[in-house]
C-alpha cells in the first residue's frame, strides 16, 4: 500500500458567522472583507511545514492540488508549492514522492508550460514526481478561466496528447492543434524519469476518464466532495475493475487510488472533541460550500448522461453538516488509530485500491493539531496499512523508479506509431 | 413540403432538412405559415413557437432553422462548428439550399448574434434585419456576462424578465406535468445552451463590432450605437434596419 498526504492551502480563520461574503467558497467569496493577509501568509507557511512534517513522519508521497478563486485551496498553480517541497526534501534526503494531483488540463491554455514545469519538478526532486492531469471542475475551468464548458474535454485531451509528445519525442516537432499551435516543440528540460514520470488521473468518476486511464495505463484517483464512499465510490471502482477485465487488463491494485478526509486522535471521543469543529468548518465553509451549479455547467455533460443525472434526482438540500453526521455518513474518516485503520483497510480492500490519498489538514485544523494527527497516523495506522497488497510491490508501474516503482508500460506513451515517428503536424 | 391548415385557421409546423458542411450536418428547419418568407433565428435555449411567431406566421412563411447540435437526437452536430465563421458558412449553405434570399431576418438573443454575423458577411441577402435583444456586442455601459448560464436555476427568471412573475415568464419556466417529459425538456434546454455557449462563453463577443463595418446592407453601419436604446429589464436593447430607409432604429421590447 502507498499512502499519500494531501496538502491544500486553506484559509483557516474565517469567523463563525462569515456572512454573505462567503455565501459560496468559490468564485465570489469576498477577499478583502473576509481575510487577514497575515493569516493567508500563515496558511502557506503552515501548509509547507505540514508537507515537510508528513514527509519526515513517513508518508510515501505528498500531494498538492490546483484550484483558483477558491477559499479551501489557494493554489492557482500547485507546481509552486511542489517546487519548494521538492527542493526541501532533496536537501534533507527524504525519499518521498511528490504528486501534483493536477495541473487541470481542461482549463490550461499553456500545456507546454505544464510539460516544462513538470519536467523541472522532476529534476529538482531527482525523479520523484508523479504527474497528475485532471480535467478541472466547472467553476475553475469554465467560470474562472472562461473555457466554454463544451470544450473542456476536447481541450483536456489535446493538451494531454501535446504534453506526452513534448516529453517523449526525441526530435522537435510541429503541433497544429485546435487549441494550441507551435511551429517547433522542443521543451527544455525533458523529464528526468524516462520515458516520463508516472501519471495519475484524478476524476469524480466519469466513464470517459475511467476508460482513458485504463487504455493508457494511467493511475486513477477517485475524488469525491463528500458522501458515503460505499455509495459514491463503490460503483465507480466496480465499474473501473469491470472495464479493466473487459479490456483484458491486469487487476493490479496500484492502478487505483481512493481519497479521503482523515483525522486521528488517541480515541474516538477525543477525535470528536479535537477535530469536530474543524471538519464542520471544512464542510460548512469550504469544500462543502460549493453550489451544484458550480460543479456542472451546460454543455459539459452529454444529453444522455445528463438525463441519467436528472432522473436520479437533485442532491438533497444540505443543512450545515455536524461532525457526527459526517462521520456516520462516511464523508470523513476520523477517530482513534484502530477506527481509522479499520475503515481505511475496509475501503482499500473493497475498492481494490493500492493507493490512499489522505487529507489530514482539513478546514480550520490548526498547525500543531495537524502535526499531531500526522504523527499518530504515521505511528499507529500507517504501519498496519503498508502490508496490504504488498504482493504487488514489485509491479508498481505508477510509482517513481527511484522510490521502488517499475518503469511505465509502452501504452502510456502517445497514441500511435505515427506520432512517435515524429511526423510534423499532429493536428486534429 | 406542405403545411396543413389547423382547425383554428393557423397552420401546423412542418419540418425540412438540408445537408450542409460537406454532408456532415443535417440542419432541420421548422416552417410555418403562408405568405412572403421571413427568416427567424432562435435564442440560445433552442427553437420554440410562441404567440409572437404564430402572429408572424399568419401573413408570412416563417423559416426557423434549428442551430446544429440543438435538434433532438443529433447533439453531436455541434462538434463540426468551431467558430463564428463556421456558423456563418453553414447557415449560408442552408439558406442557399432552401432558396432563401432577399428576405427579412429576425434574430433573437443568440439568434440575433447569428443574424448580425450573417448580415455582416452576406449583406445582400436581407432586405431587413431585426435584432431582438441580440448577443454579440460588448457594451461597457451594459456589461453582460451571460449570468444565467452560471447561475443557480432558481435565480434565472429574474435575470431574464423584468417581472419574473408575469404570465409569460411563468409559462416559460412551468415544467411539463409528466416527469419524464420534464426531464427531457430540461436536458434539451441545457444542451442547447451549452451549444450556444461554445460561441458566447465567457463573454458574448467574438468580434462582431469590428466586422460590422462591412455591414453594408445599406450605408448605415451597425454598431453598439445602433442598439443603444434603454434596456428593458435585464435584457439587451433591440434594433432594426431596413433597406428602404437605410437607418438603424433602436426600440424597446414592448414594441415587438
Amino acid at each position: 500500500m502507498k499512502v499519500t498526504y494531501i496538502q491544500q492551502f486553506t484559509y483557516r480563520d474565517f469567523p463563525d458567522e462569515a456572512g454573505d461574503g462567503l455565501s459560496e467558497s468559490v468564485v465570489t467569496p469576498s477577499y478583502h472583507e473576509l481575510v487577514d493577509p497575515q493569516k493567508v501568509r500563515g496558511a502557506f507557511r503552515n501548509g509547507l511545514d505540514e508537507m515537510l512534517h508528513a514527509a519526515r513522519a513517513g508518508f510515501d508521497a505528498v500531494a498538492v492540488t490546483e484550484h483558483s478563486h477558491c477559499t479551501y485551496d489557494m493554489s492557482p498553480n500547485p507546481d509552486l508549492t511542489a517546487a519548494a517541497f521538492a527542493y526541501a526534501t532533496e536537501t534533507e534526503g527524504l525519499e518521498t514522492a511528490i504528486t501534483v494531483l493536477g495541473r487541470t488540463l481542461g482549463k490550461s491554455r499553456e500545456p507546454l508550460r505544464v510539460a516544462e514545469e513538470y519536467s523541472v519538478l522532476d529534476h529538482i526532486s531527482g525523479g520523484r514526481l508523479i504527474a497528475g492531469f485532471p480535467v478541472g471542475l466547472a467553476y475553475d475551468a469554465n467560470v474562472n478561466w472562461g473555457v466554454p464548458p463544451i470544450d473542456s474535454r476536447a481541450r483536456y485531451e489535446e493538451n494531454l496528447e501535446l504534453i506526452f509528445r513534448a516529453w517523449t519525442e526525441r526530435q522537435p516537432f510541429a503541433w497544429n492543434g485546435k487549441y494550441a499551435q507551435h511551429p517547433g516543440v522542443n521543451i527544455w528540460p525533458r523529464p528526468l524519469q524516462g520515458p516520463h514520470p508516472p501519471v495519475m488521473i484524478s476524476s469524480i468518476g466519469s466513464p470517459n476518464t475511467l476508460r482513458l486511464a485504463l487504455e493508457r495505463d494511467f493511475g486513477f484517483n477517485f475524488v469525491s466532495i463528500g458522501g458515503d464512499p460505499m455509495v459514491a465510490a463503490k460503483p465507480v471502482f466496480d465499474q473501473f475493475w469491470e472495464m479493466a477485465a473487459a479490456m483484458d487488463l491486469d487487476d493490479n491494485p496500484y492502478r487505483a487510488c481512493f481519497a479521503g478526509f482523515v483525522a486521528v486522535a488517541d480515541t474516538d471521543a477525543e477525535a470528536e472533541r479535537l477535530y469536530g469543529k474543524h471538519f464542520e468548518y471544512h464542510f460548512g465553509k469550504g469544500i462543502g460550500n460549493i453550489p451544484f451549479h458550480r460543479l456542472v455547467m451546460p454543455g459539459q455533460v452529454q444529453p444522455a448522461a445528463l438525463k441519467q443525472m436528472l432522473m436520479a434526482g437533485p442532491p438533497p438540500p444540505a443543512p450545515p453538516p455536524r461532525y457526527r453526521d459526517l462521520l456516520a455518513g462516511g464523508s470523513i474518516i476520523a477517530g482513534g488509530p484502530d477506527t481509522v485503520r479499520e475503515k481505511l483497510e475496509h475501503y482499500a480492500r473493497t475498492f481494490r485500491t493500492g493507493n490512499l490519498n489522505l487529507f489530514l489538514q482539513v478546514g480550520s485544523t490548526p498547525h500543531e493539531l495537524t502535526k499531531s494527527s500526522i504523527d499518530l497516523f504515521c505511528g499507529k495506522v500507517l504501519p498496519k496499512l503498508r502490508p496490504i497488497f504488498a504482493e504487488y510491490d514489485d509491479r508498481n508501474r505508477w510509482w517513481p523508479v527511484r522510490l521502488g516503482g517499475v518503469a511505465p508500460s509502452d501504452r502510456q506513451a502517445p497514441a500511435g506509431p505515427s506520432l512517435r515517428a515524429g511526423v510534423v503536424g499532429a493536428g486534429r | 413540403m406542405s403545411s396543413e391548415a389547423a382547425a383554428d385557421g393557423t397552420t401546423e409546423v412542418s419540418f425540412r432538412t438540408v445537408q450542409v458542411w460537406d454532408g456532415k450536418i443535417t440542419m432541420r428547419v421548422q416552417v410555418k405559415g403562408s405568405g412572403d418568407p421571413i427568416l427567424y433565428l432562435h435564442p440560445a435555449g433552442g427553437m420554440g413557437w410562441d404567440s409572437f411567431l404564430d402572429d408572424l406566421a399568419t401573413d408570412h412563411t416563417v423559416y426557423a432553422p434549428e442551430f446544429p447540435g440543438m435538434t433532438p437526437g443529433m447533439p453531436e452536430a455541434i462538434n463540426h462548428l468551431d467558430d463564428v465563421f463556421d456558423i456563418v458558412l453553414a447557415y449560408d449553405e442552408a439558406l442557399c439550399a432552401l432558396g432563401l434570399s432577399g428576405l427579412p431576418v429576425i434574430g433573437q438573443s443568440f439568434g440575433g448574434m447569428v443574424a448580425a454575423e450573417l448580415a455582416a458577411s452576406f449583406p445582400a441577402r436581407f432586405t431587413e434585419v431585426v435584432l431582438l435583444d441580440p448577443a454579440g456586442l460588448w457594451m461597457s455601459t451594459h456589461p453582460y456576462a451571460l449570468d444565467p448560464l452560471a447561475a443557480p436555476p432558481d435565480a434565472v427568471p429574474a435575470m431574464l424578465f423584468h417581472d419574473p412573475g408575469c404570465a409569460g415568464a411563468r409559462a416559460m419556466f412551468a415544467p411539463p406535468p409528466d416527469p419524464e417529459s420534464a426531464v427531457d425538456g430540461i436536458v434539451q434546454l441545457v444542451w442547447a445552451i451549452g451549444c450556444a455557449a461554445k460561441f458566447m462563453w465567457p463573454l458574448p463577443d467574438r468580434g462582431l463590432e469590428s466586422r460590422s463595418s462591412s455591414f453594408r446592407v445599406g450605408k448605415s453601419r451597425f454598431s453598439t450605437r445602433s442598439i443603444s436604446a434603454s434596456p428593458v429589464g435585464a435584457s439587451l436593447p433591440s434594433a432594426s434596419w431596413s433597406a428602404q430607409s437605410d437607418q438603424w432604429r433602436p426600440f424597446g421590447i414592448g414594441e415587438t
